[in-house]
């Protein structure tokens, strides 16, 4: 830069000038908008940890609303950083509300890199661009159950329940990082434990449980409705129809075999709309 | 004017939507850019108690939460009735002007500062942050200090910089400790600095280089929209509203009166209104024969303003006189403003914090609640900001309204983006460019489309429909 003074090292950044959100080596940062239901469940986890843990001094949580942009982009250009970045978020997934599940940056599509306005430049970017840095950038999103369109505040019972979750969650994560036995990680813990709103946490580990629900496809539904009706059709016209009565199937028999085709058309068609799970694959994150 | 909050489309919608009208030789007839308002806020604010505001205001956008936290104080002092205490006026005052200076800073290198640091064809995954570090790392490294510095600066003076909540009705809660701002005036020398390099940088490298973009893109005539202070000098905390036409003569009133000199008009297609200048009589957004319409935000400041108060920003003002007039109307001139705006700022915070009564303990007054109207008014890095609130006998709101700096500018965004497509679309035939451009035509005017924003994984940002005569979609673009 063409200005005169000092040498390049003699205007480096001198450290205390930085925030603090550069210099502390984990950063947690909740993000969304408490004015819209659900979104505000990463702006809810960041109060719920610093109200009800005692946060050593190496770990920044930052309630960020809607500033989570502006905050990576600073990251992105600063000389110090933290070494890992946990970003909690809401998202709609389609998956059960209050669902928690940790995003891949990997599978976040790469969005256009220069926008319209600070406003519209993805955040997914700018964390992407940490992670080539070196930074171990991980996002803890949480399923939405309820995102009004107007403003109106306050989250929805499942997602509300999820936020002490993710919280032990982070503090599990957090006791990891802070391997040494001095540590905070221990202090974490027990002030979950004296805590009486973790009560609900006692017995549970309070490890990630990935879900993973399977839906089966709608033609299969429709599939299989193609072939059982005409047989259930064929079998009411037996019993019921012209037949003469020595050939004709017994009531019970006719009813015992409607319930079981008519029933498993009904979960069939359930499984296909998304009403029902085929079939649950649960993961633990160890 | 009965409106409007703001404006997240890609909350809801994912994108700002240009729509391109053809008529039947191909060229264009008509062009639309959507955007939607924060539906809701006003009713969520009625029956809170008015000194809330300040902090809840700050929640809806997250790039300009210093500009909502002092208008909503500032109308708040209104309804209590109290003028705060100078301290306090001063201490305002400079988080304003901090905040201008990072904000300023980021959109020139940052965010518009990729359409010419780079160039407006540059490949998009090379106009990333890390891109611009790598063409200019000397820059870039004085850029990011001074970024840092000035939330830490925030940090000092406000506790914290995002979420801010030391400004209160009737004053601000902490006073400045002596040591303290002799810290916050080291790093206000080093912002000058870079201020000064700024502009200096732009006007030798980059302005000459892009000059017929400059020059041609998004070019339209209106009138402009801004404050200063009683003797005309530049303002962006406090002042009276200066409305000026394109002809260069200009009204000026105190901004509680505002209902008295803008209207509003309505599109049936879009949710954000669209304000006016009440003494034409009639809206139009006509390319060559437009009415009511006037433009906020850096530009407009830099025309209705008579000079500036401080120097080297005064000087600079003369110069760009000098090449462009009074007003000056190309669209691309924001980013000089702005950067004559990033000079004011520095030298303000400095003779800010140079002003001995800044360090006085008396920085606020006690107020009591009754029923009033109040009316609050900033100019926000992106426009005149008004807060207007009423209240009853408790203190608690009965009606608001909120007016944004987007929201002015709604009108001429559409102009530009019809000028620009017009320029670009010929007989029919455009290419991918058309899109970098008509952003590029938006971007100068900074939009704040969508402060309710903050989808994580990247929702499309502009989408372009192309119709043709018949009204048939022959195209969509979308980055």
């Amino acid at each position: 830069m063409g200005e005169k003074g000092g040498s390049p090292e003699s205007r480096m950044t001198n450290v205390s000038d930085l925030p603090d959100f550069c210099t502390k080596p984990v950063l947690v940062l909740g993000c969304g908008n408490r004015l819209f239901g659900d979104d505000g469940f990463g702006c809810e986890v960041a109060e719920y940890l610093q109200t009800h843990y005692r946060l050593p001094d190496d770990v920044y949580v930052m309630d960020v609303g809607t500033s989570a942009r502006k905050l990576l982009f600073t990251l992105c250009l600063s000389p110090e950083r933290p070494r890992q970045i946990i970003l909690v978020d809401a998202v709609d997934k389609g998956r059960m509300p209050g669902e928690i599940f940790e995003l891949s940056l990997d599978d976040l599509p790469v969005e256009k890199r220069s926008d319209f306005s600070l406003h519209q430049v993805p955040s997914s970017n700018l964390a992407k661009e940490l992670k080539e840095a070196g930074v171990d950038v991980r996002v803890i999103v949480c399923q939405v159950g309820r995102v009004p369109e107007s403003v109106e505040p306050g989250l929805s019972e499942p997602v509300a329940q999820a936020v002490p979750r993710v919280a032990a969650e982070i503090a599990r994560r957090l006791s990891a990082v802070f391997q040494e036995p001095s540590v905070q990680a221990e202090d974490l813990l027990e002030a979950q434990g004296k805590h009486p709103d973790s009560s609900d946490l006692a017995g549970e580990e309070p490890t990630m449980v990935k879900e993973k629900k399977v839906y089966l496809p709608r033609w299969i539904a429709w599939m299989i409705a193609v072939i059982m009706l005409p047989v259930w059709g064929w079998l009411t016209y037996a019993t019921f129809g012209g037949q003469a009565a020595g050939e004709r199937p017994s009531l019970g028999e006719w009813a015992v075999i409607s319930i079981v085709i008519l029933g498993a058309l009904v979960m069939v068609f359930l499984m296909s709309y998304g009403k029902l799970p085929a079939y649950i694959i649960r993961e633990e994150d160890e | 004017m009965k409106t409007l909050v703001i404006q997240p489309v890609s909350r809801i919608e994912g994108h700002a939507k240009v729509t391109i009208q053809l008529d039947d030789t191909g060229n264009v007839a008509d062009t639309r850019v959507n955007v939607i308002e924060l539906r809701g806020f006003e009713k969520f604010c009625i029956g809170r108690p008015v000194e809330e505001m300040p902090r809840i205001t700050t929640r809806i956008c997250g790039v300009c939460p210093w500009s909502h936290h002092l208008a909503a104080s500032k109308a708040a002092d209104a309804v209590f009735g109290v003028e705060p205490p100078p301290a306090g006026r001063k201490l305002r005052e400079l988080c304003n002007s901090i905040a201008y200076m990072e904000e300023h800073i980021l959109h020139f290198y940052f965010l518009a500062g990729a359409d010419f640091v780079m160039g407006p064809d540059a490949d998009p995954s090379i106009r990333n942050v890390i891109g611009i570090i790598g063409k200019m790392p000397d820059v870039a490294r004085q850029v990011v200090r001074v970024r840092h510095l000035c939330a830490k600066m925030l940090e000092i003076i406000a506790g914290k910089a995002i979420h801010p909540d030391a400004s209160v009705p009737g004053g601000f809660s902490k006073p400045l400790l002596p040591a303290e701002r002799d810290q916050l005036r080291k790093m206000a020398d080093e912002a000058l600095e870079l201020a000064k390099f700024s502009i200096k940088f732009a006007k030798e490298n980059i302005f000459p280089q892009y000059l017929d973009t400059v020059k041609s893109l998004g070019v339209i005539e209106t009138g402009f929209l801004g404050t200063v202070t009683d003797d005309g000098a530049l303002n962006l905390y406090d002042g009276k509203l200066r409305l000026m036409s394109k002809d260069g003569s200009y009204v000026e009133f105190p901004y509680e009166r505002y209902t008295d000199y803008i209207a509003e008009h309505i599109e049936p297609w879009s949710y954000l209104k669209f304000p006016y200048d009440k003494r034409a009589g009639t809206f139009s957004m006509d390319l060559d024969h437009p009415s009511g319409i006037y433009r906020v935000n850096t530009l407009a400041r830099i025309n209705v303003c008579d000079y500036i108060d401080t120097p080297l920003a005064q000087a600079e003002l003369e110069e760009f006189r000098k090449n462009f007039g009074r007003p000056a109307q190309l669209t691309m001139l924001y980013h000089w403003a702005r950067l004559i705006e990033l000079l004011y700022n520095a030298e303000n915070v400095i003779r800010l914090l140079d002003d001995p009564e800044i360090t006085s303990t008396e920085t606020r007054k006690k107020v009591e609640p009754r029923a009033a109207r109040g009316i609050g008014c900033v100019e926000a890095p992106r426009g005149t900001l008004i807060h207007d609130y009423t209240t009853d006998d408790n203190g608690m709101l009965t009606n608001v309204n909120l007016i944004v700096g987007t929201t002015h500018n709604n009108a001429p965004i559409n102009m530009s983006v019809k000028q620009a497509a017009k320029s670009l679309i010929r007989d029919g035939k455009y290419d991918q460019g058309l899109l970098n451009r008509v952003e590029m035509a938006i971007r100068a005017y900074d939009p704040c489309l969508s402060c309710a924003t903050h989808k994580f994984d990247g929702t499309l940002a502009v989408k372009i429909d192309i119709y043709d005569h018949q009204g048939r979609l022959i195209d969509s673009l979308a980055n």
